[in-house]
């Protein structure tokens, strides 16, 4: 599990993430949304024991990270540009990391040479960004991290092995537990992904959400009413995020059960009664708004 | 893990070693050719082997140019991880500590440095009795050699490592620390001629002594000419030590997101700041007050342009944009501006009371004045090396500068407040003050009862001084000192006495005791004014003692006694054994004499009125010089001919020798010859 509490780190007079506290549970693949600066590496880095914050505290299953090789020896950090050593082959990273990492495991960096298909003699510095991403995954994977950082890790990645990761996520975290952070800017790109999704907008989280939860407590509803009047006696009964006339059909997004939200149309008899699933994009858009946010801007 | 492997990590070494080891492969090769191939390339190959003072002898600098580069260049590629962004998120991000990441940097490249010099040295002991080699020294030379370039190795990678820690740009940090490297030698300097411009009677060329060594880069690359002493290479190790342990505690307190900034440590900009204004107003300072001397709009011009150019430096290199300007710079500007301004302002003030000082005659204990301070004060220590070779090395070694005579005291006092109540020259262009009059350059020490030291430094007139001068100049305590006669006392080889045109030795050992035993006589009879009379020596005589004729390499010949034409009865002993004759300048020696009168100062351009040669020429176009063959009158002009100066009234003489030189003199019509008057025009 990870606590983040009042967190806040500034550089140079720029507040980049500002009081920010969070809960990740130990299985949980936490998705952390937001456009460019709006602080994402910044956390994702004082997460893994990187950056020391000005204030608030980071910890892992009640251990402090920074500076403590117990808890940073199962974590592991995987930049939005993977760093290796100048010259190195992904054996020689293999080789430093086995050294570094308590937990390393050469049978899991076997089975793992399947997956991507590399050649670990060949030198990084010559590989693609695409082919050094799968690289950091394959080491990254390697160590048996408890905890898995990625800044922006789809980048670069074809669909094929986009699924291809994303599986051998899915399969850690059911197999071993395994808790990871994701950052993004593309919200599509991580929603079939993450369990919980957080987003940043100017160093603070505005919202921080299961996904399950979202999904099953927003809904799209199309109606056409017999009265006009109606309108207006339904907007008290319901908690409505949005409301758009088209005509004379009206569309709501509304939060609440199912079954009691088709309860209060009914009422009315409406010509016209849809409930609709909504796509993860949109819940975001409407529940941004409800807090007084524009989206566009923030995500997309 | 346990904590060796975390402090040792083997992954972490032997990358290091995969990535750098070529620095290692260069420095080895670099030392194999600087001193094992060079003790077989080197040398002349037609004479026996040379035995050497010490391994640096063999190739002087030629090692030292690997050992300035390579360990820097170690500490650069070792703590690029601290300034590369990718690099830093990588290694901060490893379950190690920050002392465990500086443990395997520190000791990666001790490894990666020391094992090449330990190897050369190993070469270098191994070939000492080999063929070919045109070099013989001792085991003990190739261990001090390895311990001096072991120390100054690890002090540049350790001085590299922690300023690597201090800032976040590699580049910034190779230049910062060849700015280090020389700093101390350039702003002591600074310092010291700032507080000669400003203080009157500080002992400036005093201070100056050796100030080269300060900068560990200038001393090595003099090494040669001042080998290393273990006091150095003490304060060397400490430096490392210090250094380390800095880096240890900096290192915890450094942020991993100041990779790519200027510096590392916010605290450490008004210093940075503060350092380089102070830097650049001294240079500046101190370069228009003496391009301009004496005019106090230049200097605080200087003063003022350099604490601009510091300021906006040091801000632009911190930002790291040439953009800098905002409404709170100026009067951040003049906040630095007044504090600096007083530091430079305040160790020359009055308050310091530096001016007015001079000791009360009971609280000294020893004194010593004079004009070869500098002599006494050389070639104190002794080198790590072989030491024999450089304790002889000067001809004032050994000879204690100072007395404690109270009389002498007393006399030196008595200068000394003079010269602080009238303060010639204060103020005035030194070039002014230097032509034209007659000035002693006076180093004044004071060793008081409470162990103190109180050093001065005049350029004292004759004009206006002569009765404190005369009391100090006649005591027989300031010719000892002042012309060394210690030395003649000293078991003496030979004594040659020579006049430039020709030279005679006296080796005869009863001969020998009864000159040193007349000239010592001379010289504590010289009153005032012989001492202070321009007439031109007779001859000039040169000491070789018996000591430095042992050692031909390094020994000395001591030049510094003349033969005064005041020196009667020295004068009649030399005639009378017949040395006279030999030596002394004849008329025959000369192909001519030419004479004019000097013209008034007032004839000549400003610039040229010290040069004879222009007086003469004045005087040639004029058609008012005379060239003189008589033998007769140019034996007159021999005895009479002075040093030139440029006198208004007196003669310039410029005598050609046969040998082909020629000289000029000056000739006074009172001490002229009626013969020779009637020559002159």
């Amino acid at each position: 599990m990870i606590e983040i509490r009042e967190v806040s780190k500034v550089f140079q007079d720029r507040k980049a993430v500002q009081g920010i506290s969070l809960t990740i549970h130990k299985g949980n693949i936490f998705g952390l949304l937001g456009s460019n600066g709006a602080g994402k590496t910044t956390l994702l880095k004082t997460i893994a024991g990187i950056y020391l914050p000005d204030a608030g505290s980071v910890r892992i299953d009640g251990k402090p990270v920074f500076e403590n090789p117990d808890s940073k020896g199962r974590i592991v950090f995987m930049p939005d540009f993977p760093y290796f050593f100048p010259q190195a082959s992904i054996l020689q990273m293999a080789d430093f990391y086995r050294s570094v990492y308590p937990r390393w495991s050469g049978e899991r960096f076997k089975e793992l040479g399947g997956l991507f298909s590399l050649d670990p003699r060949r030198k990084l510095n010559r590989l693609s960004k695409g082919m050094r991403q799968q690289a950091a995954f394959w080491l990254a994977l390697s160590c048996m991290p408890d905890v898995l950082i990625m800044d922006e890790p789809l980048d670069g990645l074809d669909p094929v092995m986009r699924r291809q990761i994303k599986n051998v996520l899915f399969q850690e975290v059911a197999e071993r537990g395994l808790t990871a952070v994701i950052s993004s800017h593309n919200l599509r790109e991580i929603e079939d992904l993450c369990d919980h999704v957080g987003i940043m907008h100017e160093g603070a989280l505005l919202i921080d959400k299961e996904l399950d939860e979202l999904k099953s407590d927003t809904h799209k509803v199309q109606v056409a009413f017999r009265d006009e009047r109606h309108e207006a006696a339904l907007s008290g009964k319901l908690q409505i995020l949005h409301r758009e006339r088209r005509g004379s059909v009206c569309l709501y997004i509304v939060k609440g059960d199912r079954e009691r939200i088709a309860d209060a149309f009914r009422v009315y008899n409406p010509y016209v009664l849809d409930l609709l699933p909504l796509t993860l994009e949109e819940i975001f858009i409407y529940e941004m708004e409800g807090a007084g946010y524009d989206i566009a801007p923030i995500l997309l | 893990m346990t904590s060796r492997q975390f402090y040792f990590n083997r992954g972490m070494i032997r990358q290091n070693l995969r990535q750098h080891s070529w620095i290692a492969a260069v420095y080895l090769l670099g030392l194999l050719f600087a001193l094992p191939l060079q003790m077989f390339l080197g040398g002349n190959p037609d004479t026996p082997p040379q035995k050497v003072k010490d391994l640096f002898f063999i190739s002087g600098s030629l090692p030292m140019l690997f050992t300035l580069s390579l360990p820097v260049a170690a500490g650069l590629l070792l703590f690029r991880y601290l300034q590369h962004k990718g690099a830093a998120d990588m290694a901060h991000s490893l379950p190690l500590r920050r002392q465990h990441l500086l443990t395997v940097q520190l000791f990666s490249g001790f490894i990666l440095l020391l094992v090449p010099v330990w190897l050369t040295a190993l070469a270098a002991g191994v070939v000492q009795s080999w063929d070919g080699n045109m070099f013989l020294y001792s085991g003990a030379d190739v261990w001090s050699w390895g311990a001096i370039v072991s120390v100054l190795t690890l002090f540049l990678f350790t001085l590299t490592a922690f300023v690597g820690i201090c800032l976040g740009l590699t580049v910034l940090q190779g230049i910062v620390v060849y700015i280090l490297l020389i700093l101390p030698a350039v702003l002591s300097q600074m310092v010291f001629y700032h507080l000669s411009i400003y203080l009157y009677g500080f002992p400036y060329q005093n201070s100056m002594r050796g100030i080269d060594y300060w900068s560990p880069f200038l001393h090595m690359m003099e090494i040669t000419s001042k080998p290393y002493t273990w006091g150095e290479l003490g304060i060397y190790a400490a430096l490392i030590v210090l250094f380390v342990l800095l880096s240890y505690l900096l290192y915890r307190k450094r942020h991993v997101e100041t990779a790519g900034q200027a510096m590392a440590f916010t605290y450490f900009n008004p210093l940075f700041k503060g350092g380089v204004m102070l830097s650049a107003m001294l240079i500046s300072g101190t370069y228009f007050a003496q391009m301009r001397p004496g005019l106090s709009g230049w200097s605080f011009t200087g003063f003022a342009l350099g604490a601009v150019i510091g300021y906006a430096g040091a801000e632009m290199v911190i930002r790291k944009s040439w953009q800098i300007l905002n409404r709170k710079l100026p009067l951040r500007f003049a906040g630095y501006a007044v504090v600096l301004g007083l530091l430079l302002y305040l160790p020359v003030s009055p308050l310091t009371g530096f001016e007015t000082r001079v000791p009360a005659a009971d609280k000294v204990a020893r004194i010593y004045a004079g004009s070869n301070y500098q002599a006494y004060t050389d070639s104190q220590s002794a080198p790590v090396s072989n030491v024999d070779y450089y304790t002889i090395g000067s001809p004032y070694k050994g000879v204690d500068p100072f007395s404690s005579d109270s009389a002498y005291i007393t006399n030196v006092r008595k200068l000394h407040e003079a010269l602080v109540q009238v303060r010639p020259g204060d103020g005035e262009d030194r070039y002014k003050v230097y032509t034209g009059r007659k000035l002693f350059g006076y180093t004044l020490v004071y060793e008081l009862k409470d162990g103190h030291k109180i050093t001065r430094q005049y350029n004292v007139p004759q004009a206006g001084f002569e009765p404190e001068l005369k009391a100090v100049m006649e005591s027989p305590e300031f010719k000892r000192t002042e012309y060394l006669l210690p030395l003649l006392d000293k078991p003496i080889s030979n004594i040659q006495v020579s006049s430039g045109v020709r030279s005679v030795t006296i080796s005869d050992p009863a001969d020998i005791a009864a000159f040193k035993e007349l000239l010592k006589k001379e010289i504590l009879n010289m009153s005032f004014e012989d001492q202070t009379d321009d007439a031109v020596p007779l001859a000039t005589i040169r000491v070789a003692t018996e000591e430095s004729m042992k050692h031909p390499y390094s020994g000395y010949l001591f030049e510094g006694y003349n033969w005064k034409p005041s020196f009667h009865e020295l004068g009649a002993w030399l005639e009378q054994k017949g040395y006279a004759e030999k030596v002394k300048i004849k008329a025959d020696d000369l192909l001519s004499v030419e004479v004019a009168k000097q013209s008034g100062e007032d004839v000549l351009p400003k610039g040229v009125n010290y040069d004879p040669e222009a007086h003469l020429r004045f005087a040639r176009e004029k058609g008012r010089s005379v060239i003189v063959k008589d033998k007769a009158r140019i034996d007159d002009i021999l005895k009479i001919r002075r040093s030139y100066s440029a006198e208004k009234g007196s003669y310039v003489a410029l005598l050609k020798f046969k040998s082909g030189n020629s000289d000029f003199f000056r000739l006074d019509a009172s001490e002229m010859t009626p013969e020779l008057k009637g020559l002159l025009p």
